[in-house]
């Protein structure tokens, strides 16, 4: 077997296994994030959720807690980004959102974050792959 | 209610608010006559009926339970067993019908809360909210001249009529000539909307409670189970369309595809929902942005997971140099 071959099914295997993974914390999140945002606090009544994602509260909870993340990691990590955003302007200072949820809940979701993005890099690279070897990576 | 008034702030889920805080006494009166027909109906909710009402507020649920009767009118079986052809029309619809209905309320309120404002700025909190026949007169001038009178009128033009407290033709002053110009000013300048405001109840509650009754579990149910099973359908499919010898590494790959699916769907909706926030785009943007960044992203990794669990498939198949697909082909090979 060709050494490329053996480098394709290591990729496979890192590619599952980051899946498997990121779809265990994904459910994790899930059982937390939706209960937090739409029952025990009023983060639904800010301006993004209430002019802009207003259809949040009416998707499957599998979705919703996607957009509850991303609004949660933008507030953690991306504040410098969207501070001065429209869609921000209630919210003076992150720890307003961020203040109802533990340090242990803020991991989970970064590293939800951290495996989408080796899944996205995995993708790049089979793309970069594929244009070389199209007969080792093709279904 | 209290807690949101200082900060200007109405959530669109609370619209039929009973609390005598800046409610005229027409309102009050009108509220606690309804005060024992609201808690009879809520006594014959189910609890998840009643936990829906109080989640969605009463202007979804109605959207819901009118859904429900509309289906049934044009022969649509909507049992509490019927489980097969709800999928088709439920969720979607009621989804789209009631996140239409809540962007304009909250549209609306956010204008409101602007004109009343304005009006307090310019004519001081105590005319602004004076009963007096002369100062009506010029606050009812005031808000038809403001730049977002127009802007209000195009988005109760888009609200359901459900969700009118009467009929389009009286709350729109340019259609309707008799409109009451001083009713109109008490109404803007509480700076929030009310739906189902002059409606009786028994017109929105009986429907909730009759049609919402045992098929709450249902329709979350449905909208749950949609990420999934739908993803899950297709790639049965193709395993049972696939040649009897590749069934199992089909059904493998199939199954990564799946996950890779849910999870490549959920990570552009979070990227989609990112870029609308840079661009500042408003609901409609957002929907189309998120809607499409999630197909593609659920597309994309559906693709490349079907990749990997077909490879991982095959390093587990592999005897030398050859892939054996079937316990037959493998033994078939030694003969």
């Amino acid at each position: 077997m060709d050494s490329i071959e053996y480098f394709a099914q290591i990729f496979a295997v890192s590619l599952c296994a980051w899946g498997i993974i990121g779809l265990y914390i994904s459910i994790r999140i899930e059982r937390f994030i939706v209960r937090r945002y739409e029952q025990e606090t009023d983060l639904l009544d800010t301006v993004f959720f209430r002019e802009h994602a207003t259809f949040t509260r009416h998707i499957p909870d599998f979705f919703s807690s996607a957009m509850y993340s991303s609004h949660l990691l933008m507030c953690v990590w991306g504040w410098w980004l969207y501070e001065k955003r429209k869609v921000f302007r209630d919210i003076k200072d992150p720890f307003i959102v961020i203040q109802h949820f533990s340090p242990n809940e803020i991991r989970r979701v970064k590293w939800f974050a951290i495996s989408c993005l080796i899944i996205f890099l995995h993708g790049i690279v089979y793309l970069i792959f594929r244009s070389i070897w199209p007969e080792v990576f093709s279904r | 209610m209290e807690r949101y008034l200082p900060d200007g702030r109405v959530p669109a889920n609370q619209l039929v608010d009973i609390t005598p805080l800046r409610l005229s006494r027409f309102d009050i009166r009108y509220w606690q006559g309804e005060r024992p027909l609201y808690l009879s109906y809520l006594q014959n909710m189910e609890p998840m009926t009643r936990d829906l009402f109080q989640e969605v507020g009463p202007e979804d649920s109605y959207l819901m339970a009118r859904l429900i009767e509309a289906l049934r009118e044009q022969g649509a079986s909507v049992g509490k067993d019927d489980v097969v052809k709800g999928i088709g029309y439920g969720v979607g619809g009621w989804s789209g019908l009631a996140a239409s209905g809540s962007m304009s309320v909250s549209n609306i309120n956010a204008l409101l809360q602007q004109m009343a404002a304005d009006a307090v700025n310019k004519f001081g909190p105590k005319m602004a909210t004076s009963k007096k026949a002369a100062h009506l007169a010029k606050m009812a001038q005031f808000f038809k001249s403001h730049p977002n009178y127009s802007k209000v009128m195009q988005q109760v033009h888009k609200l359901p009529d459900v969700l009118l407290p009467g009929p389009r033709s009286k709350i729109l002053p340019p259609a309707a000539a008799n409109v009451d110009a001083k009713a109109l000013a008490r109404y803007f300048r509480k700076g929030y909307y009310q739906s189902f405001r002059r409606l009786s109840s028994g017109r929105y509650m009986g429907p909730i409670v009759k049609q919402l009754n045992g098929r709450i579990g249902m329709f979350k149910a449905l909208g749950r189970h949609a990420t999934w099973y739908v993803p899950a359908v297709i790639g049965m499919y193709n395993v049972y369309d696939a040649p009897p010898e590749e069934r199992m590494r089909t059904l493998f790959s199939e199954g990564f595809g799946v996950v890779g699916g849910a999870l490549g769907t959920k990570a552009g909706v979070a990227v989609g929902l990112g870029i609308v926030a840079i661009l500042g785009l408003g609901p409609f943007g957002l929907f189309l942005m998120v809607f499409v960044c999630a197909s593609l992203g659920g597309i994309a990794g559906n693709e490349l997971f079907k990749f990997g669990g077909g490879k991982i498939y095959d390093a587990g198949a592999e005897l030398g140099d050859r892939i054996f697909l079937s316990s037959d082909e493998l033994v078939g090979a030694f003969y």
